[in-house]
């Protein structure tokens, strides 16, 4: 799958190109087929602006010599506004312009392409900041686990080629009490041992390249093959309660749970926290969108955060 | 696994390591069942030891004693920093009880163990 | 000792990069790593006999990087948190002494010996995650491999003292490096992140009654440590016991009994030992 635009992309990525240099612009034609990415050029900068705004692309490459306003400072315009941010932008340079030093932190630049370059070049690097982009914007940012878009597309990509697949969605009871006793910076570290003890399991059952997505707060998932993801889950309920008891102070930990007020401000005792994993498979290419593995599997995760103890629920009726 | 000196090793336990001549050649793999004739043929090369799975045999009592032994013959050396202190010298003196009569009635287990009729003693009656 | 020599002395102790091991345990585990099938816990034992592996592992899992520093206190729960992935990449970068002396290897022996003794009264004692309490014996003499390894010139000079005087190896180092590698055990456990408990253990064991925060921890690790030098299991830098402190005994609630009890499992287990080296 080498030399191909990243599969999480939903459609035919859109690259804008604020250039002069009717050479360069030239370039994107022999670098990609028509049906790989829709280029859209502008000769000058300001007059683009609005334009991104409104409907901004997957790429924006910023020529640094355009006529009407400095590449660089067009880039910090757009880039400044936290709605933009994620927009990843590539700045063309001549070499020797680089000898005169680039004040890298008056814009938040992503890719760097100099002139003279090849197709071949300029190809290689608008994938990789695509696939880049898309990593970082992605990843949750405790954990740096990858997120929903990834997650879905992943789902979506074994859909599509009918692959079996075991799918496990965990997310921890009575994590809130426990934030709101203890504080956000403790449950942050509970989430990071949750996520390390399902990344290892996953891959220790499934290999380096089990996919496990964080999809946010204290909600996990991860995919395995069928015959596989129970022994995972055997597993991550044993290590979480193995572990978690140390993240409570000693006299919550011996006495076995804590008080804190509930949701009405009454004070309430609450148990240790729990992981809850709910698993639903597609056999047989049973499944056609992601979004039937998703439904099935929050309508399932419901029986399994039932149980207040550490517990996980298989799709037996889909088996 | 357990290493145990010949003359307690016995038929039907099993070789955990192999048994070489002097001279590197193996003579008994590890996984070998023991037999009479081939502990015999141990004793003919000179082999002292051997190691067995498991751990048929339950710690030497002469083994234990003369370890009690040695540990009681330092404790003198090892508490020589406190000859005036009470409460060392009250622990000098639980130690040295201890091991004292550790030693001891390992040595009288040990000494029952090899008067009891068995194969391995019966040429070794003089010893008891 | 002037406090510039002092800081100067820390900070060397505190820039050690690369501790070394010794052989035997290393080949095994990394034995085991490679092999498919190995289970957490069958490592896990594993490390947990050698201190510098035990030392490393503790360290990474309680790095800020990993997001829950000062929180794991066990071998079993670092590797389940670790993963085999980055264990490998421990092992993979841990060198062998260069030099493997007798003594070095008495060391090892001797925190081994510290830590069963150790685990075995914190189980006696119903002590909750009796696991901890091996931890911390078998790095309480931690301070002096790294003594050993940053500051090389200066271990002669304490060796020498200890023969000379028959000092205490923890007086020979007071004299000789300013401080004992209880002091250096705090500022390992601060700088690695390592939880208060084990720190208070590394860093109390010849003072037990002193320890505010963690005093069973402390008390268990100075008893563990007389009943291994009773039983001369390994060497530990010098031959004798230490000061035995009444407080700790009562800290502990440990009777008359119990000590019996304990001293028979800790005979059988150092014989033991010492039958499966013999050749």
């Amino acid at each position: 799958m080498a030399n191909t635009f990243p599969g999480a992309f939903p459609r035919i990525p859109k690259i804008t190109v604020l250039s002069p240099d009717a050479a360069f612009v030239a370039l994107f034609s022999q670098a990609f087929a028509p049906e790989e990415a829709e280029v859209t050029v502008w000769p000058r900068g300001r007059g683009a602006l609005e334009h991104l705004f409104l409907d901004p692309p997957d790429l924006l490459v910023v020529d640094q010599a355009l006529s009407d306003i400095s590449g660089l400072e067009l880039v910090g315009m757009v880039k400044c506004e936290n709605v933009y941010r994620q927009l990843p932008v590539a700045l063309v340079l001549d070499e020797q312009e680089l000898a005169d030093g680039v004040d890298w932190s008056a814009a938040e630049v992503d890719e760097l392409l100099t002139r003279p370059l090849t197709p071949t070049m300029l190809r290689a690097r608008v994938l990789l900041t695509l696939t880049r982009a898309l990593r970082t914007f992605d990843a949750n940012p405790l954990t740096r686990l990858p997120g929903n878009t990834s997650i879905i597309s992943r789902i979506q990509e074994l859909i599509d080629r009918r692959e079996d697949f075991a799918l496990a969605y965990a997310d921890l009871d009575y994590f809130k009490s426990f934030n709101d006793k203890y504080g956000f910076s403790r449950g942050d570290e509970v989430l990071m041992m949750t996520a390390r003890i399902i990344v290892n399991t996953v891959r220790g059952v499934g290999g380096p390249t089990a996919f496990v997505g964080h999809v946010g707060g204290d909600d996990f998932i991860f995919l395995l093959p069928p015959q596989q993801v129970e022994e995972a889950c055997k597993t991550v309920v044993a290590s979480f309660d193995d572990i978690v008891p140390h993240f409570y102070d000693a006299a919550d930990r011996v006495q076995g749970f804590i008080e804190s007020t509930d949701r009405d401000g009454n004070l309430r005792s609450f148990p240790l926290m729990a992981i809850s994993l709910a698993i639903v498979f597609n056999r047989n290419g049973r499944l056609r969108h992601y979004g039937e593995a998703s439904q099935a599997v929050m309508t399932l995760k419901k029986k399994a955060k039932a149980n207040p103890r550490s517990c996980y629920v298989l799709d037996t009726e889909n088996d | 696994m357990q290493k145990i000196p010949l003359n307690l090793a016995q038929a039907g336990m099993m070789l955990a390591k192999a048994v070489s001549r002097p001279d590197g050649m193996a003579v008994a793999a590890a996984g070998t069942e023991l037999t009479d004739t081939l502990l015999e043929r141990f004793d003919a090369m000179g082999v002292t030891h051997v190691e067995v799975d498991g751990r048929p045999v339950g710690l030497d009592g002469a083994q234990t004693s003369s370890f009690c032994a040695t540990r009681l013959e330092h404790l003198p050396f090892l508490f020589r920093k406190y000859p005036n202190d009470p409460w060392m010298g009250q622990l000098h003196r639980y130690l040295a009880q201890y091991f004292r009569v550790k030693a001891a009635s390992c040595a009288v287990l040990a000494k029952t163990a090899d008067a009891a009729p068995g194969p391995e003693n019966a040429a070794t009656d003089e010893d008891a | 000792m002037t406090r510039d020599l002092r800081t100067e002395r820390k900070g060397r102790i505190l820039a050690v990069r690369d501790l070394p091991t010794l052989p035997n345990v290393l080949e095994e585990v990394t034995r085991l790593v490679e092999r498919a099938d190995s289970s957490t816990e069958e490592v896990a034992k594993l490390i947990s006999m050698d201190q510098v592996l035990s030392a490393k592992v503790l360290k990474m899992v309680n790095s800020p990087v990993y997001g829950f520093s000062g929180r794991i206190s066990t071998i079993q729960h670092a590797l389940v948190l670790l993963g085999f992935n980055v264990l490998r990449s421990i092992i993979v970068s841990t060198s062998v002494f260069e030099v493997m002396t007798e003594n070095m290897v008495g060391l090892w022996e001797h925190s081994l010996g510290c830590a069963m003794a150790c685990g075995e009264l914190a189980r006696m004692l119903d002590f909750k995650d009796a696991e901890e309490y091996a931890v911390a014996g078998l790095l309480h003499d931690l301070g002096k491999v790294v003594a050993t390894v940053q500051l090389p010139d200066l271990k002669p000079e304490i060796e020498r003292v200890v023969a000379e005087r028959d000092l205490y190896y923890l007086e020979a180092e007071r004299e000789v490096l300013g401080f004992g590698h209880d002091r250096i055990n705090a500022w390992l456990a601060d700088y690695w992140k390592l939880p208060p408990n084990i720190k208070e253990g590394l860093s109390y064991h010849h003072k037990p009654h002193l320890a505010q925060l963690y005093p069973e921890m402390a008390c268990v690790v100075h008893v563990g440590d007389f009943i291994v030098r009773v039983f001369e299991y390994g060497f530990s830098g010098d031959v004798g016991v230490p000061y035995l402190q009444p407080e700790a005994v009562k800290i502990l609630n440990l009777t008359p009994a119990q000590f019996e009890i304990l001293l028979d499992h800790m005979c059988d287990q150092y014989m033991e030992l010492v039958a499966g080296q013999s050749s």
